[in-house]
């Protein structure tokens, strides 16, 4: 293998592995607060692209309104979604939560379909997904370095967010023990509420960023979805770090393999989650969960 | 005198029963025929199909319909989902009693389908897939005899597009990639059987699959600069074709593209001037006509079913040009074997009416011949190159280019 070739196999990964970290993140973020696996987070995550796209392409938004914008669409839905239904379903334990998520994510598949059309559609980004720069005669992709740098940024908001605000700190004392929290006075459906809400943003970024590069169309968040789900597997399902290092490893590991097995490429993430199941249950960078009888 | 009555009684029966069985879907005023399609689901846009079969139908019942008979199009959504069009079918052939099937849209709704075709012998023309599975030959005869295909098959297909890179346009280092399911593996085989036949002429340097449910396509993109392939033959939906042309010209690699039928839509486009779409070949098993073309003058024949259609149904042909058009193509053979049937239209005078088309150009496709020992009527591609300028669309490239022994 070349060098060139090698370094642009990392360029791949670290492009691929900054979307399946964001996702991943969204994934870890909510199972700490809520103990649910939200299988509808592609769909929210489609939903901001959508709002955008029809913001920027039929009524002429400008791009960075139409982002902002669609961000908050998803925001509103994720936390409407868990205001109005997850609360209130009679079924609180984590396969029942896990089964409504589902349920939501088919339905609002659907609902997308329908609203927004099922064919391929150009999302416009910041700048051209082809354009490139060239530094000592190595090309790179603008695109390629704007989801690198846009996902790091995102990760570092997230660590401010979380170990610097209030409404952080309170995250953390309703992963750790909501009845406590609760007894404490942590207004735990509000914590809740904006776990949800942050979790799609997240997502949606992750989206906003990718669907200029493939297309946008109501499954394209699909691949990624399944990704971030082993990354978080691998990373740790407790462990915001871990799900950015699960998400980067897989990217790159799987950027290496794919260019030497391609017919492994999907298969490799599983494995690993199997292998990371078997040697350490809990994650690379993930806790221990124990509980007191 | 009593065994002698019964005898005739009951070979009055037996005729009786085997006229009623011939005529199925037949009186002296009509005569059924069963299509179906998605006009429901992901795959909706297809649906249009069935309404350019039942408009080019509307202009022969206009005409007096086929020797007195009218033809009556029974249409059903099978919202693209194999399980749902083994029901439909099953109740166009059982219940509805039609004659012949015309078109249906996909190669695993008409896998689904194959069997209730092949055990009641239902005549099937113009099944919407480029299949080989639907003509396909076993022991030197028609695996399912009343099949008689329209589609460019995908072998075919590819073959004649390598063909097209290798002798016109002097291109030797051939890459493809490839969905890894049904169409993809069909077209990556057409390419592979016909570089190995080419030998001197061409070096298949990079075989490229991808799966289904990947998103970005950039490693194989990466595999193909590698591989330094002067022409790229692709077989995957436009999707994956604009996600692998995007990551293409981000690494600066810029082959001849060389393009399936499936990825003739307008959808392609998206993927930009500066990626290797701009000048792309694309094969279609359908003329162009002028009003699809970017520039230039397109097939007469489709610019006059074009004209009818848009008579006929408007807004379809207006929403939907190119499916409009497919429809009428797939209709046109059935229409001629009723005709060459005669007045007493059965199935088995059916089948040998429409083994009796030779190099027939009655047709939108190029011209259609079949024989009691092939079902691929068609085997011609017409070519068009993807251009940017003065508009996004596709330009004529030399017309249609045909199949034959010839390398």
């Amino acid at each position: 293998m070349s060098l060139e070739q090698a370094i642009r196999l990392l360029i791949i990964g670290i492009e691929v592995g900054s979307i399946y970290a964001l996702v991943a993140l969204s994934i870890v973020l909510l199972y700490r607060t809520s103990k649910v696996l939200n299988f509808a987070q592609g769909e929210f995550s489609l939903l901001g692209c959508f709002m955008a796209f029809t913001l920027t392409s039929s009524l002429g938004f400008p791009l960075w309104l139409s982002f902002l914008l669609g961000l908050l669409a998803s925001a509103l839905v994720a936390a409407g979604f868990y205001a109005f239904l997850m609360r209130r379903a009679k079924a609180q334990d984590p396969m029942g939560l896990l089964i409504l998520t589902l349920g939501f994510g088919l339905f609002a598949n659907s609902a997308m379909s329908l609203l927004f059309g099922v064919d391929n559609k150009q999302m416009p980004g910041f700048v051209d997904v082809i354009d490139t720069w060239t530094v000592a005669g190595f090309t790179i992709a603008k695109n390629s370095v704007l989801i690198a740098v846009m996902g790091f940024i995102m990760m570092l908001a997230l660590y401010v967010f979380v170990q610097k605000t209030k409404i952080g700190l309170a995250m953390r004392a309703v992963s750790q023990n909501p009845e406590v929290a609760k007894a404490l006075g942590i207004p735990v459906n509000t914590v809740l509420i904006s776990s949800w809400a942050a979790a799609a943003i997240l997502g949606s970024v992750a989206a906003l960023l990718l669907t200029p590069a493939i297309t946008l169309n109501p499954n394209a968040m699909l691949d990624p979805l399944n990704k971030a789900f082993a990354a978080a597997v691998i990373g740790g399902m407790t462990s915001l770090p871990g799900a950015v290092l699960g998400g980067y490893l897989l990217g790159i590991i799987e950027s290496y393999v794919g260019n030497f097995v391609p017919q492994f490429k999907l298969a490799l993430a599983f494995v690993m989650v199997i292998l990371v199941l078997v040697v350490r249950p809990h994650g690379l960078l993930g806790e221990k969960e124990t509980r007191r009888v | 005198m009593k065994k002698s009555k019964l005898a005739v009684l009951t070979l009055s029966f037996i005729t009786a029963v085997s006229l009623a069985q011939d005529t199925a879907g037949v009186t002296s005023t009509s005569v059924k025929i069963g299509t179906w399609g998605p006009t429901s689901g992901p795959a909706q846009v297809w649906g249009t199909v069935m309404l350019g079969i039942e408009a080019y139908f509307a202009k022969v019942n206009q005409t007096g319909g086929i020797h007195g008979r009218q033809i009556e199009l029974l249409k059903r959504d099978d919202a693209y989902d194999p399980a749902r069009t083994k029901l439909v079918v099953k109740d166009l052939i059982e219940r509805q009693n039609v004659f012949a099937l015309v078109g249906g849209v996909g190669t695993p709704n008409g896998l689904a389908i194959l069997e209730d075709v092949r055990s009641n012998a239902i005549p099937w023309v113009s099944p919407a897939t480029g299949s080989t599975a639907f003509s396909q030959i076993k022991e030197g005869k028609p695996f399912t005899p009343t099949i008689f295909s329209t589609y460019t098959n995908y072998q075919i297909e590819s073959t004649l597009l390598l063909r097209h890179a290798v002798n016109t346009l002097k291109l030797q280092r051939i890459g493809v990639v490839y969905i890894n399911q049904g169409f993809g593996l069909e077209g990556a085989k057409g390419v592979e059987d016909e570089i190995a036949v080419l030998k001197d002429k061409a070096t298949l340097v990079a075989k490229i699959p991808h799966e289904p449910t990947e998103t970005s396509l950039a490693l194989q993109a990466l595999k193909l600069k590698e591989s330094d392939a002067q022409a790229v033959v692709l077989y995957t939906a436009d999707a994956y074709a604009i996600s692998l042309l995007r990551e293409m010209a981000k690494i600066g690699f810029k082959p001849q593209i060389l393009a399936s039928s499936v990825l003739t839509g307008t959808a392609m486009f998206q993927a930009g001037p500066a990626t290797g779409w701009n000048g792309a070949i694309a094969a279609s098993f359908l003329p162009f006509p002028t009003a699809l073309l970017a520039e230039g003058k397109g097939d007469l024949k489709a610019d006059i079913a074009l004209l009818a259609m848009s008579q006929l149904s408007p807004a379809a042909t207006k929403a939907d040009p190119f499916r409009m058009l497919a429809g009428w193509a797939f209709a046109q053979p059935l229409v001629e074997g009723l005709k060459r049937t005669g007045p007493n239209l059965n199935r088995a005078d059916f089948v040998k009416a429409m083994e009796s088309l030779k190099n027939w150009k009655g047709s939108l496709f190029a011209n259609i011949s079949y024989s009691p020992t092939d079902r691929q009527g068609n085997n011609s591609v017409f070519l068009v190159k993807a251009v940017y300028a003065p508009k996004p669309g596709f330009v004529k490239v030399g017309g249609w280019v045909s199949f034959d022994n010839k390398r």
